[in-house]
């Protein structure tokens, strides 16, 4: 089952019966004070230059080999074979309520091996109809030698190699029989579209951390949750890595790309009164391209802070009812509603996979949401408004350049996110095919910007919040804060419904006052959730996380301002039974280690 | 009498301790954590409902494990974790009765696992008091919670059963060891990470082999245990070991795998000439069986040699000699011989013993040492078998008909309660025979059930958990052997199905014995580690299968070559 699941807060949307007052496009009417933005991308001046690492040479050869070998020795030549191989180093650390829990580094290197037997109209790869079998799309991968030597390197690729031809020649058997017994498909595009191959070598990343300096970082940033007894469990997190994605193609492509990355998670855990777990995570200037680049010591400290400010709230906030009325998602929260409900069903392979809901696959052309909103993609932009973006690469997992993909323009829908996998209408990858190794490319968000053409302030939008509340003769309305995470279903066989799990929401008074309450989630439908934006404020947000889907884990950003929405939906959160520890926590000893 | 015992042997126990506070101890800062929680816990914790606890115990567990993998010469990975765990032991109820050793069936059908008893939990590296005490605090509120609600669950299983199971407590009456280990420094052997390099690369020497690995496992531990009957235990453990892995397909497709395991003395250094020579060795196996004719069906006798033999050995008494009873709730893992006791279950003249206190045998390492168990008791050498006669069991805390107390053999590794398990088992014969002789047993054996030939079984493929019996392991060398005494070794020989009522048929046994060891993967760490001795073993009529299945085709391609030397 196609199921993309989400690390990214997620939110959502009621389809409900609408508020006869806010039929239509509510969006063109509405009299907001404007307010300049501010969107500045950054793109990266990546230096492809460099010598060709070693390691792309030995695969090389082993691949021109196989191919060779397999073309005169098959029944069923390849028309095409491609070695991603990636490298990849991390130092992980953590610490909790002043004592380090864990460090530790890791260093893997993985191989896949793309083989595609047939031709690019049709070839192995092209989706079966009427079976599901996840295990399509998984790849035979491999470990391979830390080292570059060749025999050690050759050894594993060819019996890689060996493993996904045997297993390709099996599936295009299985789809041409596929193809004859069942009804013309809706969407004929090709298989395998026809790109240039790029040439592109970095400097291979590498990971320079002073471990010890970061344990007594992270020790010292997690003291202040001693203080709180109520907080069960907490945690400060650094994670650094260093990633070196190198690919060749028996189409001449031969590149790598080097990427290094730090983060700071800061989290913790209560349990509410009535048995209620809450944890409160905060996401906000968490990343950076290295460790060096992380947010200060007093910012992190402030997010500590925050966390535990919040979480206290939370143990003491009422627990929602259900409601259904307007409501703010802000910046980030936003973001992460527009990844799960938009951007997830603009994969290109969704449109031309007739199992899937296809919400937007004939709507090319067509409005989609209202007509100040602009939605791309773009893999190449490195930061936005100086915040570094976890999406972005100069080449994607088949080696095509990251390219912006244009989604929506004046709220009509224009495009997909494409990998090399063809959509009707759309003959070209525009660097979008991605995978975590194990897993078999398919097309992915990377870098995703909501970008309204007219915007207010975050004052004015509250103000209209309020309006509406009154209009809407509602007691309250909501804004969503903070979304830990969420799914969303695309397939035609459920639901066509999305669910996030916020985890700051506050009640908003007429009189403009709010209130924290707990245990809320958010269900609804995505075409009627993106038809209720009314407008959008200039303050522009940027959630950093990881995506998981049928192509495995990948880092992903989403951007967007502020936004306000007719009307929500929210229901209560399941619940856990347990008590709170019958003990109190034991008395913090005076003098720890700091 | 006891009462007084137990008095004495707390303020015999709490003046070294007071003692150590004032030395650099470099445990006591953890110790100090669990006295502290350990007090709060069987004093303060309880619901309103329920008692509190009448027993707590808890481990601290630290471990450092680096895990190298090597191919071909080249590194694939080194990785060194390191962790602290803490495990909890809590009991609720009465020795008579509580909440051990339970897992009820739900109105699903299902088994509840009582896995999550005593699941471990991260605790922080450092000597923080205050941080250790907060994730005691924490595993001791969860396993009293879950504590108090498996007691009711138990009890009422208890109550709907027609015939209640005969009464025996839950837990035996006895203290815990108090008892410091002290730490035997090993000495430094070459870069673990070099010697996975050098050994893998013999592989370089043998093109026919497609796949081949080395794994160097290298383990130090440090077990701490403080339990509210007095008990404290400070041991510290070490493992060294190595793992080579190959496989082929013939020419017809069929897969074929060789491994090897070395492990070291004590945890020190692995020996690199035995380890490079065992290399050499499985590759010779492996080309030797990817050219072998396939093996038939076949009934006949079948001698069991070397490490084959103790495998065996392992797989028919390993779990049946638990003497800790199956849960309540569950009965398959009851014992197969739980009846038998002072009855004949092999032939005279054999004896079994298990004893954690070997680290060698005859010069070979043996890794299931320890000095205490899992739940603190002291381990002891064990009798199993003397002279054929079933004579006792691996007794972990849970008492069994006519058995009150444990002999130091429970084991849980890190999760669930601690079940009776073997640590150095060793089966020995009075009677054995030289190999020549045992050979000519064999062929005599072939003669008189007018056998076309006899099977010889060297190697077995190794296991990979501490459960026993499920299944009889697949050979790896499998020899035929005609009545003129020329051996021939087969390819895909599978054994049916054996059981521990077999070694009864045990015809005769070999003079010396062979060791193998195994570290179960499932459980993880050093607590697993098991080694067994047995002498080779000759059963009278056995039936082979020969292998089924579809074969996968062969590469089409050649595989790779790279001239000039590493």
């Amino acid at each position: 089952m196609a199921r993309a699941r989400s690390a990214l807060v997620a939110l959502s949307l009621c389809a409900c019966a609408r508020d006869p007052r806010h039929a239509g496009n509510a969006a063109d009417d509405l009299a907001l004070p404007q307010a300049p933005k501010r969107l500045d991308l950054v793109r990266a001046t990546a230096d492809g230059s460099q010598p060709k690492p070693a390691l792309i040479g030995v695969l090389e050869t082993e691949l021109a080999r196989n191919f060779d070998e397999l073309k005169k020795h098959s029944s069923e030549p390849p028309y095409f074979l491609s070695y991603q191989a990636i490298d990849q180093q991390s130092e992980t650390i953590e610490a909790s309520f002043g004592a380090l829990v864990s460090s530790s580094d890791d260093r893997w290197r993985s191989l896949d091996v793309d083989v595609r037997v047939g031709t690019p109209k049709l070839d192995n790869s092209h989706r079966l109809r009427g079976e599901t079998e996840s295990g399509r799309d998984f790849t035979r991968s491999a470990w391979l030698p830390l080292e570059d030597d060749p025999l050690a390197v050759r050894s594993v690729a060819w019996l890689t190699t060996n493993a996904e031809y045997r297993r390709a020649e099996e599936d295009l058997v299985r789809v041409r029989a596929n193809k004859r017994v069942l009804v013309d498909e809706e969407d004929v595009s090709d298989d395998f579209s026809a790109e240039p191959a790029s040439h592109f070598y970095e400097k291979p990343a590498s990971l320079s951390v002073d471990r010890a300096a970061w344990e007594a970082r992270a020790r010292r940033w997690s003291i202040p949750f001693r203080d709180h007894p109520n907080i069960l469990d907490s945690s400060v997190t650094f994670e650094a890595t260093a990633e070196t994605r190198y690919f060749t193609s028996t189409e001449g492509a031969s590149l790598d790309v080097a990427r290094t990355h730090a983060r700071v998670d800061v989290t913790a855990r209560a349990t509410a009164d009535d048995g209620m777990q809450l944890e409160r995570t905060e996401s906000a200037d968490a990343d950076a391209d290295a460790p060096d680049g992380l947010p200060s010591d007093e910012a992190v400290k402030a997010r500590v802070d925050r966390v535990i400010v919040d979480l206290e709230a939370l143990r003491k906030a009422p627990a929602i009812e259900p409601y259904a009325g307007p409501a703010i998602l802000d910046g980030r929260a936003a973001a992460v509603f527009f990844h799960e409900i938009f951007g997830h069903r603009v994969e290109g392979h969704r449109q031309k996979d007739e199992e899937e809901g296809q919400t937007f696959a004939r709507k090319i052309g067509q409005p989609v949401m209202p007509s100040f909103l602009d939605v791309f993609d773009d893999p190449s932009i490195h930061a936005i408004n100086g915040v570094p973006l976890n999406g972005y690469y100069p080449f994607d997992d088949e080696g095509i350049g990251g390219q912006r993909a244009t989604l929506v323009e004046d709220g009509v829908l224009r495009g997909f996110l494409l990998s090399r996998s063809s959509v009707r209408g759309f003959l070209h990858s525009n660097g979008h095919g991605r995978r975590e190794h194990g897993h078999r490319v398919v097309s992915r968000q990377a870098n995703l910007v909501v970008d309204p053409a007219r915007t207010t302030t975050p004052a004015a939008l509250k103000q209209r919040l309020i309006d509406d509340v009154v209009a809407q003769h509602r007691p309250f309305g909501l804004r969503f804060h903070e979304i830990t995470g969420g799914f969303t279903n695309t397939t035609r066989s459920g639901s066509q419904a999305f669910k996030v799990l916020p985890v700051m929401v506050y009640r908003v008074y007429p009189d403009g006052h709010e209130e924290l309450v707990r245990g809320v989630d958010l269900e609804g439908t995505p075409l009627a959730a993106l038809s209720r934006i009314e407008a959008a404020a200039n303050d522009f947000e940027t959630f950093n996380g990881v995506c998981g889907a049928e192509s495995g884990w990948v880092p992903v950003s989403a951007t967007s301002p502020s936004i306000l929405v007719s009307q929500i939906e929210v229901t209560r959160k399941e619940k856990s039974q347990d008590r709170p520890p019958l003990l109190p926590a034991p008395a913090a000893a005076p003098g720890g280690k700091p | 009498m006891n009462k007084l015992r137990r008095l004495v042997a707390i303020a015999a126990c709490t003046v070294p301790l007071l003692g150590a506070a004032s030395t650099p101890n470099p445990d006591a800062p953890i110790l100090e954590a669990m006295k502290d929680e350990l007090a709060r816990t069987t004093k303060d914790l309880r619901l309103p409902s329920a008692g509190a606890p009448y027993y707590v115990g808890y481990w601290v567990v630290d471990e450092t494990v680096r895990d190298i993998e090597a191919t071909l010469g080249a590194l694939v990975s080194d990785v060194v974790d390191r962790d602290r765990f803490v495990r909890t032991e809590l009991r609720v109820g009465s020795r008579a009765f509580d909440n051990s050793n339970f897992s009820g069936v739900t109105a699903d059908g299902d088994v509840e696992g009582d896995t999550e008893a005593g699941a471990p939990s991260d605790a922080p590296l450092d000597d923080d008091v205050s941080a250790l005490r907060r994730a005691l605090w924490l595993a001791s509120d969860a396993a009293y919670k879950d504590a108090v609600e498996t007691l009711e669950r138990k009890r009422a299983a208890k109550e709907s059963e027609a015939t209640p199971h005969t009464e025996v407590p839950s837990f035996s009456d006895e203290r815990s060891a108090t008892l410091t280990v002290k730490d035997e420094p090993v000495p430094d052997g070459p870069d673990p990470a070099d010697l996975a390099r050098r050994v893998s690369a013999v592989f370089r020497g043998f093109p026919d082999v497609d796949k081949s690995s080395v794994h160097v496992l290298q383990s130090a531990a440090r077990r701490r245990f403080v339990a509210s009957d007095g008990g404290l235990v400070v041991e510290p453990s070490r493992l060294a070991a190595l793992e080579i892995t190959c496989e082929t397909q013939a020419d017809d497709g069929m897969s074929v795998e060789r491994s090897a395991f070395v492990a070291s003395k004590n945890g020190g250094p692995l020996p690199e000439d035995v380890a490079t020579d065992e290399a050499r060795r499985v590759a010779r196996d492996l080309v030797a069986l990817k050219n072998a004719p396939i093996a038939e069906d076949h009934s006949g006798p079948v001698l069991f040699e070397g490490r084959a033999a103790a495998e065996l050995a392992y797989e028919l008494l390993g779990d049946s000699l638990s003497g800790t009873p199956a849960p309540e709730g569950n009965d398959e893992l009851e014992s197969a011989l739980s009846h038998k006791l002072g009855k004949h279950v092999m032939p005279s003249g054999f004896s079994v013993v298990d004893d954690p206190g070997l680290s060698v045998f005859d010069g070979a390492p043996l890794i299931g040492h320890y000095a205490v168990d899992d739940e603190g008791i002291a381990a002891e050498r064990v009798t199993l078998v003397d002279d054929g006669r079933l004579k006792g069991f691996l007794m972990s805390r849970a008492p069994r008909q006519g058995i009150d107390h444990s002999n130091g053999h429970g084991r849980s590794g890190l999760v669930g309660w601690a079940r009776g398990k073997p640590a150095n088992l060793v089966v020995t014969t009075k009677s054995g025979l030289s190999k020549k002789a045992l050979r000519e047993r064999l062929l005599e054996a072939v003669r008189e059930q007018d056998a076309d030939y006899g099977i010889v079984v060297t190697e077995l493929e190794p296991r990979t958990t501490a459960s026993s019996g499920d299944m009889v392991p697949t050979p790896e060398l499998l020899y035929k052997v005609t009545p003129d005494g020329k051996q021939t070794l087969l390819r895909g020989g599978e054994l049916a199905s054996l059981s521990v009522r077999d070694l009864r048929d045990i015809l005769a046994a070999g003079h010396d014995a062979a060791v193998y060891s195994f570290v179960s993967e499932s459980d993880g760490g050093l607590d697993t580690a098991v080694s067994v001795v047995a002498p080779a073993l000759l059963f009278e009529d056995l039936d082979v299968r020969a292998p089924t299945g579809p074969n996968k085709k062969p590469p089409l391609v050649p595989r790779p070559t790279v001239t000039g030397a590493k």
